[in-house]
Order: structure tokens, then C-alpha cells, then sequence
């Protein structure tokens, strides 16, 4: 990522305004072309550092109003097993390994996200039986403080 | 939101098209016109439906580290403590967390970014200093799944 990368997630990075053609002005503000913008946008994509382009949602109003936190405790050799299982599920949407701090021996987190708290619970059930992996904890958000998004 | 407005934010989550014109673009391939594509999007934006149309960074390649940082808040003091937490610019996401079974010594929830591993320590101190309380960092050894992706479906809990 050179500089001119960086100044082009910069003028992007707080929202496109829905206008005919959105790039137009932080292309004028940059003095390129809307063209040459958005080929460095492509190969940004491509290589990863931005991990997707659209729009973030906000899903409580959107009516998906549950999300839980579930940590397991995973023998680290069934890890990978664990994972392969859970990132199947359309409701998890992030799966990580943690390392465990000693008054919380737990190394696996999934995010899971539902229209109800039932409907995440179904999901921790359906995921246990498939892994046998059962010593778990739910943690349902009862309120959001913070959301906000990583800038540059 | 309607079907329509459903299948608009189903589509925009990734992918958005990088063209001059992408609302036209959008309208092409849902069958409507440009003008009530954005129409439509200026009122979920309104009604904050859509936080915004933007670039999501990977932290990490675009040289960030994060962790997750978890601490144990007396009922009393939440929205204190919570407050402080978000006011750290290191701080992305905080939340509060309350276990549907067994137990957890943590209620409050919440990732940090910062440029250096250095930084990211920083950051916790400050907050232990400011909220009295120790932070427990919880870093990421392995990424299985990152993507958000809502799909408004009926399905329960695949929404």
C-alpha cells in the first residue's frame, strides 16, 4: 500500500455519498481520474487489504436482533476440526482461536447472529452435536456501546 | 424495508461496483432505475439501516494489530467504565455480555486496534488506569472465518 493508496482509503473510508457517481469527488480531490481510482481500489481487493467494499449494515435495526458470543475450550488437535465445522454455518460469522488467559481457560470464539436468541441457541446445539465439543459459554451482547470501523 | 430494500442490502454487502456509475449499475441488475436504487439507499442510510458504502480493512495488512480486550465491571459502575472503554480511539467495538449458561467473569467486551504490539499494550493501560479495573487481552492466534454477510432470509438463525 503506497501513499496514494493510503489517501484513497482516507477520502473513501467514512461512507460513499449515494450520489450518481460517487467516486467523482474524491477522485477531483485526489486530481486523478475516477478510472485510476478505481483500478487502485481493485488491487487493493485483490491483495487483500481491503477485505471487502459495501455497505455495513447495522443488523439490530435491520432486524437481526440476537448476537452471541460463544467461546468453547478445544483441545488444541481439535481445533481445526472444530473450525472446519462451525465456519459452515451461515449464522457464524467470524470464527477465531484465542489464546486462553488464566482465569478463562476458553480458545475458540464463533459470533453468531440471529433474528432471536433462540435461533442462536440452535445454532450452539447443532454445533456441539456435530463436534462433541460441549463445554462452552454463551455470551448474549445485552448492549452495544461502540461500533465503529477500523480507519487509516 | 420491503423485498426489494431486502435484496438491495443483500447485494451491496460486498462486491459493490467499482464503476463510474454504480447505482445504474446496481438498477441493471435488480431491474430498477438508478434513480430509485438510490432513492431506496438514501432511505435506509436515513433510517440507519446502512452505517455506510465503504472500504472494510483488513487490520492486520494495512498495519494494525488488534486483540480483544475482555474486563469484570461492577453492575454499578457499567456505564461508567463503558464509556471510558469507548472513548479510547484504540477501541472499535464494545459491547456489554451477559452468559445464557454457565458463568463468566467478564461482562464487558470490547476490540482494540493500535499500529504496534507496543500500542496496543499502551492502550490497555490506560484504560486499567482509567477504569480502576484490569483489562484481560485476548489475542487472535487463528482466523477460521471474517466476514459479516446478512442475508435476510426467514431463516432463523441464518439470517
Amino acid at each position: 500500500m503506497d501513499d496514494l493508496d493510503r489517501r484513497i482509503i482516507q477520502e473513501l473510508q467514512d461512507g460513499l455519498p449515494i450520489v450518481p457517481e460517487p467516486y467523482a469527488e474524491a477522485a477531483a480531490r485526489l486530481e486523478m481520474p475516477v478510472e485510476g481510482l478505481l483500478e487502485r481500489l481493485a488491487g487493493m481487493l485483490a491483495r487483500g487489504e481491503v477485505r471487502r467494499f459495501g455497505a455495513s449494515i447495522a443488523h439490530r435495526k435491520a432486524g437481526i436482533a440476537a448476537n452471541v458470543m460463544c467461546v468453547w475450550r478445544v483441545a488444541p488437535e481439535q481445533v481445526d476440526a472444530f473450525a472446519r465445522e462451525a465456519v459452515r454455518f451461515d449464522a457464524i460469522t467470524h470464527c477465531y482461536e484465542r489464546a486462553a488467559a488464566p482465569e478463562w481457560p476458553y480458545n475458540v470464539y464463533a459470533m453468531i447472529h440471529g433474528r432471536t436468541q433462540a435461533g442462536c441457541q440452535a445454532v450452539i446445539r447443532d454445533l456441539c452435536q456435530r463436534t462433541g465439543e460441549t463445554d462452552y459459554v454463551a455470551l448474549l451482547s445485552t448492549r452495544e456501546f461502540k461500533k465503529t470501523w477500523t480507519r487509516i | 424495508m420491503d423485498d426489494t430494500d431486502a435484496k438491495l442490502l443483500a447485494r451491496i454487502q460486498s462486491d459493490f461496483p467499482l464503476v463510474e456509475q454504480p447505482f445504474a449499475c446496481l438498477g441493471k441488475e435488480l431491474g430498477l432505475s438508478e434513480a430509485d436504487v438510490i432513492e431506496r439507499l438514501a432511505a435506509l442510510r436515513r433510517k440507519g439501516l446502512i452505517r455506510r458504502i465503504g472500504p472494510v480493512l483488513d487490520p492486520e495488512k494495512v498495519g494494525r494489530v488488534g486483540a480483544l480486550g475482555a474486563m469484570a465491571v461492577p453492575h454499578d459502575r457499567i456505564e461508567a467504565v463503558a464509556a471510558a472503554v469507548s472513548a479510547c480511539p484504540a477501541v472499535t467495538h464494545n459491547y456489554q455480555r451477559v452468559p445464557l449458561n454457565g458463568t463468566c467473569p467478564y461482562n464487558l467486551w470490547f476490540t482494540l486496534t493500535a499500529s504496534s504490539q507496543q500500542g496496543l499494550h499502551e492502550a490497555a493501560v490506560a484504560m486499567e488506569r482509567a477504569a480502576g479495573l484490569p483489562v484481560a487481552l485476548l489475542p487472535v492466534r487463528r482466523k477460521f472465518k471474517i466476514g459479516v454477510r446478512f442475508t435476510f432470509s426467514d431463516d432463523d438463525a441464518n439470517g
